[in-house]
């Protein structure tokens, strides 16, 4: 029986959707750039998750089912750029309109949310576990 | 040492195997539940629990050379993993980490009780 697996697991659960939120953070904060050091408006970022799979187990039917995650990639959305007219803006092209982020910020809320909900529920399986194995070594007792 | 240590230690600590197990398997399911792709899964009896420690028949060895039958105590071939179509459901992952943690603690505390309870006989004859 080996408790760190479960460990792995939830550990590698918490440090994704940490990223996640880290990931939504930036798109929030960066809600109005207008430059950025690659050249036009700040895009905005989406990060999705795939499963790695972990080797040994109790059962050998196991081996492929049990998954921790991992991230796979950050993409960058290219599309869907607001345009206002602000010919005073210092970013405003010719005539005068300011591109400005892809950003949505009802939506990176409601996705920040979600993350953190399940940022919660992996560290609930976490302590699920850290009981099982304090209960474990009662055992003895 | 059979009397001593009868069947039900034997079924205790493959139950708290598979309870460990299983908690692996939710956890897996709690982790991936943003993963594209991902087919949630479990870890179940092969049939139920009666079955597994019942229904063994123990076939008599008249004679050494004799191959004894398969095990008749509840082993991991009694368990086995299930993998459904569907995405990872939250609400079913954690009532099922609840259900799976309580029955561990329970396993463990009753394990904990049989101990203690051969030790008070060994005790208390002195």
């Amino acid at each position: 029986m080996d408790f760190f697996t479960t460990f792995k697991i939830t550990g590698s659960g918490l440090s994704a959707q940490r990223q996640k939120m880290d990931v939504i953070s930036s798109n929030i904060a960066n809600l109005s750039t207008t430059s950025t050091p690659e050249g036009g408006p700040y895009k905005r970022k989406v990060l999705s998750f795939s499963a790695d799979p972990l080797e040994k187990g109790f059962d050998a039917n196991l081996k492929d089912a049990v998954r921790a995650v991992k991230i796979d990639k950050i993409t960058e959305q290219a599309d869907g750029f607001r345009k206002i007219h602000d010919p005073a803006h210092p970013d405003a092209d010719q005539e005068g309109f300011v591109t400005l982020p892809n950003v949505n910020l009802m939506l990176e809320m409601t996705e920040l949310i979600s993350a953190s909900r399940a940022y919660e529920a992996n560290a609930t399986a976490f302590d699920a576990m850290k009981s099982m194995t304090v209960k474990a070594m009662d055992i003895g007792k | 040492m059979e009397r001593l240590f009868g069947k039900t230690y034997n079924l205790l600590g493959t139950m708290m195997d598979y309870r460990s197990e299983r908690n692996k398997v939710i956890s897996s399911n709690i982790a991936n539940l943003d993963t594209k792709d991902y087919k949630s899964s479990d870890y179940v009896f092969k049939d139920n629990l009666k079955n597994a420690v019942d229904v063994r028949i123990r076939l008599t060895r008249t004679d050494e050379k004799h191959f004894p039958n398969a095990a008749d105590e509840i082993s991991k071939n009694d368990f086995k993993m299930i993998t459904s179509d569907d995405k990872v459901d939250l609400d079913r992952e954690m009532t099922n980490l609840a259900e799976n943690h309580l029955m561990y603690n329970l396993t463990a505390e009753l394990l904990a009780r049989k101990f203690k309870g051969l030790r008070s006989v060994l005790t208390e004859a002195k």
